[in-house]
């Protein structure tokens, strides 16, 4: 069985930000496109503080670079007119996505995954070597993931 | 006008908390709600009757006017000439707006609705749960939270986290009772680091719990929602749809293509008045949510939040222009603004430029729309009283915190005159009198209308200023002060709306014929006094719907009563309060009554009645000299007589208002009031005086040569007089405010000036005196002025040419000049029930008279002729009938021809009756009858022929109208 982007995040966020299992607790029923878009959304709502930028939040971080990453890999094809059909139905519902799942990353790959989490750290607020440190916990999760799951796999349930 | 700020509250004076005075926030969103609901009714009505014609019952029947005339290139006031000879309220077919009102009921139903279902919806979005212990294990949230409920003093909302929210925000949603406060995830990861950010975000929430946003914004939100999907885009889809029609013609079925040219400039002011109803409603619900969010921010701020948590950057924005745009579009405030706000509080209790210009544009919108409901003006109120509630209010809550805050006192004149500039826009895109032409006759008289509400705004920021100088508390001043107010504003806008807009269609009363109602009411010689009535009959009506109606009037009296009231009121306290002090030798807030100027407004006012007896005295002087014969001074006399009183009076009171505004330091609007009536009201009582003792003045005698004591006829005229001086009271405050706009226009041009101004947090902020902005006030005043001192001169040069070609009959209508609209004139008219009908009727009589005429006689030779009665009686009684009714149906509209047609039915009845007359004594000659019968037939058969020639052209033009 192949390994989900949320079974990443999972890891990572148990690993780096054990407080924040909550947030993963909270969104455990709302599909992954809905949560990455979601976790994007920058608007002041009616009757909202106004703020708009996103704060250091582990989770955010790693789910958005994640799921980004695995989603361009995954769909570099042009996404059907159907696709984008269903996609928009399934929203309008309120239904979720099926799970992403991380297909195999090349090292060039994986480089550039681990540049892109310490961007999107960085730029929400955390330091530079905590944000570095986060990037490898990504990227070693990933690449553990290349290696025979047996052993992890009654670990990570 | 500044005054200087006092120091802490004294003994007899209230502490002056601008929070004691509502914001008026709720009544702005009233009154979006107000604005909603009263457009959506005629746009509903509108868009069912064009989808289902089946429910039409269109409130104006275009063929019918066309057949009384209509003539849509002709002015206004030839067409209201028509409306006067022909009963035009048959074409006015009342609307019971049946299926509208439906609709708009629906529409509150389903906002309802969305109202109720808004909060679950929301809530019920993944990812939002309670804050337990897995969120909060030591409770130190919770705690928090708690703190925060019982600093804002609310009820305790629901709180619950959005965990896919990253932002360090929060938002609250809910319905009445049912709060939610949803804190962003984000901002739960920050409350370590930066927890005076998370109480501020906090307190903020609760604020807009404790405001009621909540409750009000929603709904508003709900309301919105509904009227833009329900009612506003399929309006515009519909109305667009019947402009590009009338053009193209494409679509027959949605009707009103037929009526071109003449309804284009209706139609597309209906889709341009529905885009501008759209632009206010956003502008407006923006700004309310916007100013919302400050509140929220000031009362966060008091309670305990950290001003620092607002020392948020946001990204520069590259163009000033965009993001003006953005800040004037978005319904959330930028941090520029939140911040600015939070060191300015000025912002929060005043009504800025926009606000003053939006609540002006909706007035007019609004009320004209309401009058295409309802004839009577009862309804004007309904959007009339909350515009005025909501200035009035504004207007004391920016007074008392400049006080509270020591800044100058607003003048009101700004706030004023942005008001009058919205209510000149709304005006010329409502354009109740004007509606089939795209410009005004004489729009030059709505640059005039600023200065009007400029000098309503000031009287009522000088009144508060009065209310709160002279130390009156404001708790049971203020409510009957605003209400006074109110009814001032709301009789203005009535009064402007029913007779002041006549002005933008020219001289509408000479067009009614006023100058013939005048020589009815006033009989006399009046061929002596030809250029008298010109000059003074379209005034004379003005005046009289302001001075002789108990609202117009009664407003005219309040405005120099009440401020002389709240002078009169505190007299009594201060005295006390003076001696009190004295006694025990502590300082007080008593002021002497030379600092509200009201002194020297009664000395002014004094000097003035002077003038005006001089100028009274020299005008009997003058009419003893120029009076007709004793038996000749009749109505007409006393009318111009009392025309030259009236004009010299309101020159006195004007002059007077305008010098009185100049020199006084205090209160000058006021002041000029005061002064102008008394001043007016001493020389009425003069007049009186003189008009009693009249015949025993010697060379001032004017009516009467006999010497005798004649109160009860002086009583007449002083009352006559009174009705037309009267309106000069609102003659001296707008003077005045003329003068209050030049001196502040005098100040800011001034360079170097650096005092902040009165009226809104953008006088106060620094770099408002920028050259550009001075420059263009500058022009703006100078324009605002010179056409203040122009146009009545110009009217009035107007009025003198056209004294020379008097016309005393009422000016005869003639055909269009447009070959289309002729043509649609005869069509409609052929059409008309009481129209062509009768010719038909008419013409077949005689066709049957002709064909038939063999059989109508006996005997042959021609000598030997005998009409045969059984068989033409009936031929002769329904010709007489038929041409009887002819003569009381509608004319043809073009009256070459309808003089032809109705010289052919008089010859008609004539024919007939004689016809009959034979036929009833044998004994007669009836060769003449047969002859006129057949002269009859010659004439109907001339004037048929060229009318229906009129008719086929309408079909030629308009096919299908047959």
């Amino acid at each position: 069985m192949a390994l989900t982007v949320r079974e990443v995040v999972h890891d990572v966020v148990c690993d780096a930000a054990p407080d924040e299992t909550p947030i993963l607790d909270a969104l455990a029923e709302v599909g992954d496109e809905r949560v990455v878009r979601r976790m994007k959304r920058r608007r002041r709502e009616q009757l909202g503080f106004g703020v708009s930028e996103m704060a250091p939040i582990v989770t955010a971080v790693v789910w958005i670079a994640v799921h980004e990453f695995c989603r361009a890999a995954a769909d570099s094809s042009v996404m059907t007119l159907r696709a984008r059909a269903a996609a928009a139905v399934r929203r309008l519902l309120r239904r979720p996505s099926p799970e992403l799942t991380v297909p195999p990353l090349s090292p060039e790959q994986l480089q550039a995954l681990h540049g892109r989490v310490i961007r999107d750290a960085v730029s929400s607020g955390m330091e530079a070597a905590a944000a570095e440190q986060l990037a490898d916990r990504v990227v070693a999760r990933l690449v553990l993931e290349e290696q025979p799951r047996d052993a992890e796999e009654p670990e990570l349930q | 006008m500044t005054g200087s700020p006092r120091g802490k509250a004294g003994r007899f004076r209230e502490p002056a908390n601008p929070r004691a005075v509502p914001s008026g926030t709720t009544l702005r969103f009233l009154l979006l709600v107000l604005a909603m609901i009263i457009a959506s009714v005629g746009m509903l009505q509108t868009t069912l009757e064009t989808l289902a014609p089946s429910l039409s019952n269109g409130y104006i029947d275009w063929d019918c006017l066309y057949a009384r005339g209509l003539d849509p290139h002709a002015p206004l006031g030839s067409n209201l000439h028509n409306f006067r000879r022909h009963n035009w309220n048959a074409c006015m077919r009342a609307n019971s707006y049946g299926p509208g009102l439906m609709g708009t009921a629906g529409m509150a139903v389903l906002a309802l609705a969305l109202y109720w279902v808004l909060p679950r919806w929301r809530s019920r979005r993944g990812g939002l749960v309670v804050i337990g212990e897995q969120w909060d294990p030591n409770g130190e949230i919770r705690a928090e939270l708690s703190t925060c409920v019982q600093k804002a003093r609310v009820t305790p909302p629901r709180f619950l986290v959005d965990a896919a929210a990253t932002d360090a925000s929060a938002v609250v949603f809910g319905r009445t009772k049912h709060h939610t406060v949803c804190l962003h995830a984000g901002l739960l990861a920050i409350r370590q680091s930066a927890p005076d950010r998370f109480r501020a975000v906090v307190l903020h929430e609760l604020a807009h719990i404790r405001n009621r946003d909540v409750d009000i914004g929603y709904a508003v939100v709900a309301l919105w929602r509904v009227f833009v999907i329900m009612v506003l885009v399929p309006s515009l889809l519909i109305q667009a749809a019947v402009v590009v029609n009338g053009v193209t013609h494409i679509w027959p079925a949605l009707g009103g293509s037929d009526l071109l040219p003449s309804t284009l400039p209706i139609n597309t002011r209906a889709l341009i008045q529905t885009f501008f109803l759209l632009f206010l409603l956003t502008l407006a619900r923006a700004d309310t949510l916007r100013h919302r969010e400050l509140q929220a921010d000031a009362d966060a701020i008091a309670a305990g939040a950290d001003p620092n948590a607002w020392s948020i950057e946001a990204p520069a924005e590259r163009s000033v222009v965009l993001r003006s745009l953005r800040e004037l579009w978005y319904p959330h405030p930028s941090w520029r603004q939140r911040r600015r706000a939070l060191q300015h509080s000025d912002a929060l209790y005043s009504l800025a430029a926009l606000q003053m210009f939006l609540i002006g544009c909706a007035a007019p919108v609004l009320t004209g729309t309401l009058r295409t409901y309802s004839s009577t003006n009862t309804y004007t109120w309904v959007a009339a009283a909350p515009a005025a509630l909501i200035i009035s209010l504004s207007v004391w809550r920016s007074l008392l915190h400049a006080q509270a805050e020591g800044r100058p006192e607003p003048t009101g004149i700004r706030s004023g005159l942005w008001l009058g500039l919205g209510l000149a826009a709304g005006e010329l895109i409502s354009q109740v009198y004007n509606f089939w032409v795209w410009m005004p006759e004489h729009p030059e008289f709505l640059l005039l209308l600023p200065l009007a509400p400029a000098a309503y705004a000031a009287w009522t920021a000088q009144c508060a200023s009065l209310v709160v100088r002279c130390g009156i508390s404001v708790r049971w001043t203020l409510w009957p002060s605003v209400a006074a107010s109110c009814l001032l504003a709301g009789g203005g806008l009535i009064w402007w709306n029913s007779f002041g807009s006549l002005a933008l269609t020219g001289n509408i009363w000479e067009a009614i014929g006023s100058k013939q109602a005048i020589q009815q009411l006033f009989p006399g010689s009046w061929s002596d006094y030809s250029t008298e009535l010109d000059l003074f009959a379209p005034a004379f009506w003005y005046l009289v719907t302001l001075g002789g109606q108990p609202g117009p009037a009664g407003a005219a009296l309040a405005l120099w009563a009440i401020p002389l009231l709240l002078w009169l009121w505190p007299q009594t306290a201060r005295r006390l309060s003076d001696s009190s002090s004295r006694s025990a030798g502590r300082e007080t807030n008593a002021v002497s009554p030379a600092e509200f100027g009201v002194v020297h407004a009664v000395k002014a006012g004094l000097a003035g009645a002077a003038g005006c007896w001089l100028a009274v005295a020299g005008l009997m002087a003058w009419a003893h000299t120029s009076r007709p014969a004793s038996g000749k001074r009749d109505l007409a006399f006393l009318f111009v007589y009392n025309g030259w009183l009236t004009a010299a009076i309101w020159a006195v009171t004007l002059i007077l208002a305008a010098s009185v505004a100049v020199t006084a330091r205090r209160l000058p609007l006021v002041q000029a009031v005061i002064a102008g009536g008394l001043a007016q009201t001493l020389a009425v009582l003069g007049f009186f005086a003189a008009s009693s003792a009249d015949g025993c003045l010697g060379p001032f005698n004017v009516v009467y040569d006999s010497c005798s004591w004649r109160p009860r006829a002086a009583l007449e005229l002083a009352k006559w007089l009174s009705l037309t001086v009267l309106p000069a009271l609102y003659g001296s405050a707008i003077a005045a405010a003329a003068v209050l706009v030049l001196a502040e226009s005098v100040r800011r041009a001034r360079p170097g000036c650096t005092r902040p101004g009165p009226d809104t947090l953008r006088d106060a902020t620094p770099g408002f005196y920028s050259r550009r902005r001075r420059h263009l006030w500058r022009a703006g005043a100078a324009g605002l002025l010179s056409t203040a001192v122009v146009v009545p001169l110009w009217s009035t040069s107007l009025l003198h040419s056209g004294a020379n070609d008097v016309s005393w009959s009422v000016p005869e209508q003639s055909a269009p000049a447009n070959a289309r609209d002729r043509a649609r004139q005869a069509g409609a008219w052929w059409n008309d029930p009481s129209g062509g009908i009768h010719l038909y009727y008419v013409s077949s009589d005689y066709n049957e008279y002709t064909e038939k005429f063999d059989t109508f006689i006996r005997g042959n030779p021609k000598e030997l002729w005998t009409l045969d009665a059984p068989k033409l009686r009936p031929v002769c009684r329904s010709l007489t009938r038929h041409a009887r009714q002819a003569q009381r149906g509608l004319p043809f509209p073009d009256p070459a021809l309808q003089k032809s047609w109705s010289a052919a039915l008089k010859f008609t009845v004539r024919a007939g009756q004689n016809c009959l007359k034979v036929l009833d004594h044998p004994t007669l000659d009836d060769e003449p009858v047969l002859d006129l019968l057949t002269d009859g037939t010659n004439k109907t058969n001339k004037i048929y022929s060229r009318i229906m020639a009129r008719v086929e052209e309408a079909d030629r033009y308009w096919p299908g109208t047959l």
